[in-house]
């Protein structure tokens, strides 16, 4: 396999860089160094990995004062490159903020900040953190978040929906999504129990669940791995 | 600059479709602290701006654009924007502050 340069940007705040930059060099064969959010490029990089944490101390909103980082108009331009930009955790949130992927997080439904283990179903193999999945393959990952709820208003969802642009979607351990699932299986009160989404154009992905907190059987899980493996797959297509 | 200083305040607000879970925590816990007739509590943000235009309406404008842009979460939240009393346009009313902390 060949390799490719990953970029991990890192806001003031951010505070899962090391884990996503170990999880890259151990379960694939990538260089991945992190950059810093004054970094105005990322020529040379065919792939960003945004990691999760607090960016700017998640003032305003959850990552809603990143998008003023010039690492940002690096993401933009790599996203609209066609190259994979993926975030987890607060990446996702960062994401949002910045336009490059739909909805927005609420405060959890239960007021709490929720760090345990869910599991997710893969909706859609369409998206660099999926494309080594089955559709329909279940994954047991750690999230921790207070700001985890997605939201989007009736119709836009309809339409994230049709186009399949939901890739994790929060399930029972068997897999069963929605009123079949158990009560505590959506952990923070998501619409459709949305875990994770992609962009229309399917190079932009990002998930609540931490695949950086699961890719050993050390952590307590090595589930994350098929996230990693999907990037790899993705990245040699 | 010509112009003047002006204060605007920034109201942002969940829109009134979207469940607010704090609100409604807030909500039950007056009921607990015996102020049940609260039907319903919103939580929201406010931003108090010092604005520096030529003229009240300049800055209220000016403070929609940064509320719509920056402020206000175009996927969950609404706004609304007030000139404050003290905003008379006076240069210098308001002390200059040191400048921000130097780049992070």
């Amino acid at each position: 396999m060949s390799s490719r340069r990953i970029a991990v940007p890192v806001f003031p705040g951010t505070n899962c860089e090391e884990d996503v930059l170990h999880a890259l060099r151990t379960v694939t064969p990538h260089e991945a160094e992190l950059v810093w959010h004054r970094e105005g490029s990322l020529a040379g990089f065919d792939a960003a990995v945004v990691p999760g944490g607090f960016a700017h101390g998640d003032y305003l909103r959850a990552g809603g004062l990143a998008r003023f980082s010039p690492v940002m108009d690096a993401l933009r331009e790599l996203a609209e490159s066609g190259r994979a930009v993926v975030g987890i955790c607060n990446g996702f949130q960062i994401l949002q903020e910045a336009g490059l992927l739909p909805g927005a997080m609420l405060r959890n439904r239960s007021l709490t900040y929720v760090c345990r283990e869910v599991f997710v179903r893969a909706e859609s193999r369409e998206s660099p953190f999926t494309a080594a999945l089955e559709t329909g393959e279940v994954l047991r990952l750690p999230v921790g978040h207070a700001e985890g709820n997605f939201h989007l208003d009736d119709e836009p969802l309809a339409e994230l929906e049709a186009r399949e642009q939901v890739v994790f979607r929060y399930c029972g351990p068997d897999g069963a999504c929605g009123a079949r699932a158990p009560a505590d299986a959506n952990p923070n009160g998501s619409r459709n129990g949305v875990a994770g989404v992609r962009n229309r154009r399917g190079n932009v992905a990002a998930l609540m669940p931490h695949p950086d907190r699961a890719y050993e059987p050390a952590l307590g899980g090595a589930d994350g791995v098929r996230l990693f493996e999907s990037l790899t797959r993705w990245l040699e297509a | 600059m010509t112009g003047g200083r002006y204060r605007v305040r920034v109201e942002v607000r969940l829109r009134p479709a979207i469940y607010d879970p704090q609100g409604e925590a807030i909500r039950r816990a007056l009921a607990g602290a015996g102020a049940g007739e609260v039907l319903s509590v919103r939580q929201g943000k406010s931003f108090d701006l010092e604005i520096a235009a030529d003229s009240a309406a300049a800055a209220e404008e000016r403070a929609r654009e940064v509320a719509r842009r920056v402020l206000a979460s175009p996927v969950l939240e609404d706004f609304e924007v007030a000139a404050m009393p003290g905003g008379d346009g006076v240069p210098d009313r308001v002390p200059d502050r040191a400048s921000p902390d130097g780049e992070s």
